[in-house]
C-alpha cells in the first residue's frame, strides 16, 4: 500500500456514548480538497 | 417487486430495492421507506458516517488531514487484515496462521519433526516475528494514519474555533447534492446490528440534499491466499435509515 491523501474524521454518535473515527483516503489529493470543501462548508464552527 | 430477504425475519417497513444499480435509487429508498434491501450477493453498509451539521455532529477541529499506510508496514497490514477477514472452517485465517505458528516449532522442538537445532530456531524466530506482526497491526487497526502539520495547525482542538464565514472561504464551494466521489474508508459500518470495522474499503461520499454526507460501502464475497472466503452472512443484508441520522417518511 502506498500512502494516501487521507482525512480523519472524528464522528460523534448522539446514540452511543462513544466517538469514532472515520478514515477517508483519496486518490489524489483534488478529491481530497473537494470533500474537505464540502464537509467544511457545513462545519459550523463559530 | 419481490418481498424476498436474505438473513433476517420480515419486519415492520421493509422495502425491497431490486437492483442496487445507483445511488439515487439508494437514497430514494432511504428517504422514502425506513429499511431496504440488496438482492445480489454484495452487502452494502451504510455505516454511522453520517452527521447533520445542524446538530453540531460535526465538531469542529475535528478534521485532520495527513496520509496513511507506509508501504512495508500498509502491505503488513493489509495482508493481516486479509487474513482476518477470511475464513477457513468458519475459523479466520489470521487464526489459523496463529495456530500454526505454535504448532510448527513445538513438532519440531518435541522432535515430531525431525530437523537441526538451527533450523528450529529459526522456525521459532519467524513464528515469534509472525505473531508480533499480526498483534501489531491487529493492535493498529490495520491502518497508519499520520497528520500533516499545516493541517494540524490549522484545526487542532476545539480551543481554535473559527467562524463559519472564515471557514467557507478557506473551504471553497461544496460539493453538489447527491455528487458521488470515490473515496476508501476505514472504519466501523453497519447494517442491521451488523457492524463490522473496514479498511481501505472502496466507498461512496455523498453529500444529500440537507446536507447530511454519508460514506457507503459495498462488501463483495472475497477469497484471500485460495484458502479462506469471506463470511457469508456479509453478502447480504439490511440497513435502516433511521438508524443514521437520516430523515424518515
Amino acid at each position: 500500500m502506498r500512502p494516501r491523501p487521507a482525512l480523519r474524521l472524528e464522528i460523534y454518535r448522539a446514540v452511543d456514548t462513544q466517538d469514532e473515527d472515520l478514515y477517508l483516503s483519496f486518490d489524489d489529493e483534488a478529491t481530497r480538497s473537494l470533500v474537505l470543501a464540502d464537509l467544511q462548508w457545513d462545519a459550523d464552527l463559530a | 417487486m419481490q418481498s424476498t430477504y436474505w438473513n433476517e425475519p420480515p419486519s415492520t417497513s421493509y422495502k425491497l430495492v431490486p437492483h442496487y444499480s445507483d445511488f439515487d435509487e439508494l437514497h430514494s429508498a432511504l428517504t422514502g421507506t425506513t429499511l431496504f434491501v440488496f438482492p445480489h450477493r454484495d452487502l452494502l453498509l451504510i455505516g454511522t458516517r453520517t452527521y447533520n451539521p445542524r446538530d453540531g455532529v460535526l465538531a469542529s477541529g475535528k478534521i485532520w488531514i495527513g496520509t496513511e499506510f507506509i508501504l512495508f508496514e500498509g502491505s503488513i497490514y493489509q495482508f493481516v487484515y486479509n487474513l482476518e477477514r477470511h475464513r477457513l472452517f468458519n475459523v479466520t485465517l489470521r487464526r489459523w496462521l496463529i495456530l500454526l505458528c505454535f504448532i510448527l516449532p513445538a513438532t519440531m522442538w518435541l522432535e515430531l519433526w525431525r530437523v537441526s537445532v538451527l533450523t528450529a530456531v529459526l522456525a521459532t524466530l519467524a513464528a515469534a516475528c509472525i505473531l508480533a506482526a499480526t498483534w501489531w497491526a491487529g493492535k493498529q487497526r490495520y491502518v497508519r494514519y499520520e497528520e500533516q502539520s499545516q493541517a494540524s495547525a490549522l484545526f487542532r482542538g476545539e480551543s481554535e474555533r473559527v467562524s463559519r464565514t472564515a471557514n467557507q472561504q478557506l473551504a471553497g464551494s461544496p460539493l453538489p447534492a447527491m455528487s458521488k466521489t470515490r473515496v476508501s474508508a476505514t472504519g466501523f459500518f453497519e447494517v442491521s446490528g451488523l457492524r463490522r470495522y473496514l479498511v481501505e474499503a472502496p466507498s461512496e461520499y455523498t453529500t444529500f440534499e440537507t446536507r447530511e454526507h454519508c460514506v457507503m460501502t459495498r462488501v463483495p464475497r472475497t477469497r484471500f491466499l485460495l484458502l479462506g472466503r469471506s463470511r457469508e452472512c456479509e453478502v447480504a443484508g439490511f440497513t435502516s435509515a433511521c438508524a443514521h441520522g437520516l430523515p424518515c417518511g
